[in-house]
């Protein structure tokens, strides 16, 4: 018989503390005065250089997380910190890289246009006298964009613009990069490039935590899975073998459907 | 430094360089048909006074003046804040730093740079017209050169202030704004004390740009020269403060709408 693989972690373990992202009964939710709502609760870490599948149904809080791991929405509960700091001091001197399920680039622009616009918000402050070409040229390289980037944006198809948005995330050299639905609008080719590009990153140090509602899709990538279901984070960490029949194997009965 | 593969070559400049070139020339990329039509519309009186019509070519000029104040104040700084919120483009600007304030600060500089050159350019064609027998008085030109770039700053500067609220109808607030200030001004007509006099400081200054123009106003027109710069200074706070609340509202809301 196989050992169940889940595991939903209610206590802080060693590895909890040596985390890029260290969360302990982290409550996740909205805050607000008029429709105040916890998603779910989660105590974990994410050491560097992995890849974390955030998967769970529409609603489940994902995105959610997300803001709160850039820094953008209160945590409700608990701690949740990422390099030592709270998400949002990290995000101020570190810097954190973001794709968001849903954009929409200037039509005229041009690609230069839009990866030196993302290094001047990244680093104002500075003189910028020169081109700004290593964080760019990195930013480019590492997100394999092989297109003219003299071009405006209304003449790239939409793995272009998705790429282009993911050297976007990129130019700020960030450690940690949250990616939602990155997915999403992708045609199957794009997909597995996306995947292989993703892979290198990790490869290269950079911390991935992507967010999507499919898990036979970023789970082949992933080294662990946060499953978010009914107010509560199942880890799971995957090894090895990477195809879909593994995957599966690993997953709790109700999510293999 | 140039990068000479399929990506095209990196323009030779530095991130804001690239930042100020891009804002500079917002109104041609983004609105080119209403640029087309006011080079149009300032060559007709040009054209008016050839053909023999003086008088014509003067009620011409004074009525692209003012048609080009009002155009070159709201057209250009449309959506500068508030299109970026909602296309989710915030979430770009905002991976590093701790405020997006000073990066949209410098865009709005640079694109009151672009109202500015727009302006001149209409200026220079309407001085022209007297040179080629149009009957514009020159004190009317000099009028029209201190008066149409303030007021075509202070529309620019309410509407930054509006989309800086994220309104993505920033033209219709401003509208309605002057709306509503003409109705007031026009009912605190005659009354006299300091709190309708702080009153009308807070209303849109027609009775200051009508000073400037006519000379009226007890022939105060640097008084009234002093009124709009003060109210492009408040506005343009305005709009430097609420920018910082507005996108984090939004970037703690999640993707693009």
């Amino acid at each position: 018989m196989t050992p169940n693989p889940t595991r939903l972690v209610v206590d802080v373990s060693p590895a909890v503390a040596a985390g890029l992202v260290v969360a302990r009964d982290a409550t996740i939710g909205i805050v607000s005065r008029s429709s105040p709502r916890t998603l779910f609760t989660c105590t974990g870490a994410i050491t560097p250089g992995r890849i974390i599948a955030l998967v769970g149904v529409n609603g489940a809080g994902k995105s959610t997380f997300l803001r709160t791991l850039a820094g953008f929405s209160p945590l409700v509960s608990g701690t949740l910190t990422v390099g030592g700091l709270s998400p949002s001091e990290y995000r101020a001197t570190h810097g954190i890289g973001i794709l968001p399920e849903s954009f929409a680039l200037p039509r005229e622009a041009t690609g230069w246009e839009l990866l030196d616009l993302s290094h001047l918000a990244a680093t104002t402050g500075g003189r910028h006298t020169t081109p700004p070409s290593d964080a760019i040229d990195a930013a480019i390289a590492a997100a394999g964009v092989d297109f003219p980037l003299d071009q405006a944006v209304h003449r790239l198809s939409n793995g272009m613009r998705q790429r282009l948005a993911l050297a976007m995330a990129l130019v700020p050299k960030p450690q940690l990069v949250l990616l939602d639905e990155p997915e999403s609008g992708l045609d199957p080719t794009q997909r597995v490039a996306l995947r292989e590009r993703l892979r290198a990153m990790a490869l290269a140090g950079t911390t991935l935590i992507i967010s999507s509602h499919d898990v036979s899709g970023i789970g082949l990538v992933a080294d662990e899975m946060w499953l978010v279901d009914d107010g509560r984070v199942t880890i799971i960490t995957l090894h090895g073998d990477r195809s879909l029949e593994a995957l599966y194997a690993q997953l709790p009965p109700a999510w293999r459907a | 430094m140039t990068t000479p593969i399929a990506i095209g070559t990196r323009p030779r400049t530095s991130a804001r360089a690239a930042l100020w070139r891009r804002e500079l020339l917002a109104l041609p990329r983004r609105r080119p048909k209403l640029l087309a039509l006011l080079v149009v519309a300032g060559i007709v009186p040009l054209v008016t006074a050839l053909a023999g019509h003086p008088m014509a070519a003067a009620v011409l000029a004074w009525q692209v003046a003012l048609f080009g104040a009002v155009v070159l104040g709201l057209a250009p700084m449309s959506g500068i804040v508030s299109e970026e919120l909602s296309r989710g483009l915030v979430l770009f600007w905002a991976q590093k730093g701790r405020s997006v304030r000073r990066f949209y600060l410098e865009r709005y500089l640079a694109r009151q740079g672009a109202v500015l050159g727009a302006v001149a350019v209409l200026l220079a064609l309407i001085t022209a017209v007297p040179l080629v027998g149009g009957d514009v008085p020159w004190g009317t030109i000099r009028s029209l050169i201190v008066v149409v770039p303030l007021v075509a700053l202070l529309l620019a500067s309410i509407v930054f202030a509006m989309s800086s609220m994220g309104l993505s109808r920033d033209v219709l607030a401003t509208l309605t704004y002057l709306l509503v200030s003409g109705l007031i001004a026009f009912n605190l007509r005659g009354r006299a004390g300091v709190q309708w006099d702080v009153a009308r400081t807070l209303l849109f200054p027609f009775d200051g740009i009508g000073a400037l123009y006519f000379g009226g106003e007890s022939s105060n027109p640097w008084r009234a020269a002093a009124t709009l710069i003060g109210q492009i200074i408040a506005w343009s706070a305005i709009g430097w403060y609420v920018v910082d609340r507005a996108a984090r509202a939004r970037l703690a809301q999640g993707s693009a709408t």
